[in-house]
């Protein structure tokens, strides 16, 4: 018999996201948020997503360095990332258990478990239309950057500067009008596969919130709790 | 017009909120590295996003949009920059208002629109009341960066600022309404699709 892999539910992870956020704002001393990324990487690392995890490094070590240089960097770099860091800092958790869920559970998972629970239609679907978008809206950048070289629009800082209303109105008009084709496009097919409809829709994935769900959640916030109890002695 | 949401129009809300969110985070964090002007990052953005928004809403003029543009929109983003109550709550309040106001006008008055993205514009002052409502915890937070990141920040934090940076974000939201129906006007209403 196959090893039966261990799988949260996408509901969970979501919870996670939202949860990991209440340490990140309620406590200043940043050391209490090391056991909540860990965990996250151990998610990742448990997934087999290593590239994942070398690229969470990075981001932090960098931001870490930047942190203890501060004091030999001038006065202007401070200034710069001051704001940048102390920003980051509190979303670098969350940043964890977003590439948990996004890496881990299919958009097709998300819908599933979220349709489980009788969410109605006007949240799931802006919602996975979301993030599905995100990816598209980078790929039509670069598509739109090159297409525009070919007629001698650049759209470098530079150019922002000195023509802000043309070149924003070269990036917007292409960008906006694929965008709004491809939504009509993905509401044909859609439809098609019969969203929207009348009936409650029948899946082939088993997605359930079974007992490890609920050990994870409780186990998360005792974690939080823990913490907070640590930061009061 | 008391028309549903259909499946097309809540295509269209992710679609417009995906592109929103994606322009506003890239312009809050290019003004965001001058720590002087980070409270005016809300009205840089209104200057672009007044298109989309004027876009959007002549494309789906059906009630609700907006509010749930809005609520995608503020929550995603309160997620992801700033996880306190403040946030929600605000940001809430003020796409309310910004959905009421809209539909006085049917969704078709373009004055009663550019109220209301100027109403909409104001949104991501939720993020930063946290420096506001947390301003000991940010101070403390930013000692390591040296004393005179902190006076600066300290002197940063101040009611006057809060209400340039509004009053800055209701003029830019104005004009970046007035950009967005030039646009609308040579581009999209001409191939049909505004």
């Amino acid at each position: 018999m196959e090893k039966v892999k261990l799988k949260l539910d996408p509901k969970t992870k979501i919870l996670m996201c939202i949860l990991v956020n209440i340490p990140a704002y309620g406590i200043a001393n940043k050391n209490f948020l090391l056991p909540f990324i860990f965990i996250a990487l151990g998610m990742l690392f448990y997934n087999k997503l290593y590239r994942q995890i070398m690229n969470y490094l990075i981001i932090y070590s960098f931001l870490n360095i930047i942190k203890l240089l501060t004091p030999i960097l001038p006065t202007v770099l401070v200034h710069m990332f001051g704001t940048l860091i102390i920003s980051f800092e509190m979303f670098l958790p969350f940043i964890a258990y977003g590439m948990v869920l996004i890496k881990t559970s299919s958009i097709n998972e998300v819908a599933i478990s979220l349709d489980n629970i009788n969410a109605p239609n006007f949240i799931i679907i802006p919602l996975l239309v979301l993030f599905r978008f995100f990816p598209t809206i980078r790929e039509e950048k670069n598509a739109i950057s090159e297409s525009m070289k070919l007629r001698g629009v650049n759209f470098g800082f530079k150019n922002f500067i000195i023509h802000p209303y043309r070149t924003m109105e070269f990036m917007y008009v292409p960008m906006l009008f694929v965008l709004v084709k491809t939504g009509e496009e993905l509401t044909v097919a859609s439809l098609t596969r019969g969203l929207g409809g009348e009936e409650k829709r029948t899946y082939i994935k088993d997605v359930k919130f079974k007992f490890i769900d609920v050990l994870a959640i409780s186990l998360f916030i005792l974690l939080i709790w823990i913490c907070f109890k640590m930061k009061g002695m | 017009m008391k028309e549903k949401m259909e499946i097309k129009d809540l295509i269209s809300v992710g679609i417009f909120g995906a592109i929103y969110l994606a322009i506003f985070m890239i312009s809050i964090t290019v003004v965001g590295m001058v720590p002087k002007i980070y409270f005016f990052a809300g009205a840089v953005s209104s200057l672009f996003l007044g298109t989309i928004y004027m876009l959007f809403v002549s494309r789906t003029g059906k009630k609700y949009s907006i509010l749930m543009m809005g609520v995608l929109i503020v929550t995603i983003m309160g997620l992801m920059m700033g996880g306190l109550w403040t946030v929600f709550v605000f940001g809430y309040g003020v796409v309310i208002i910004a959905e009421i106001i809209a539909s006085i006008g049917n969704y078709k008055s373009f004055k009663l629109n550019t109220l209301s993205y100027m109403v909409f514009a104001l949104f991501p002052f939720g993020v930063y009341s946290a420096f506001w409502v947390m301003k000991d915890q940010m101070l403390e937070m930013s000692k390591p960066y040296g004393d005179i990141y902190v006076t600066t920040l300290e002197k940063l934090i101040n009611p006057t600022t809060l209400i340039y940076a509004i009053i800055a974000t209701l003029i830019c939201a104005m004009i970046g309404s007035l950009i967005g129906k030039k646009i609308l006007k040579k581009h999209f209403e001409k191939a049909g699709i505004a």
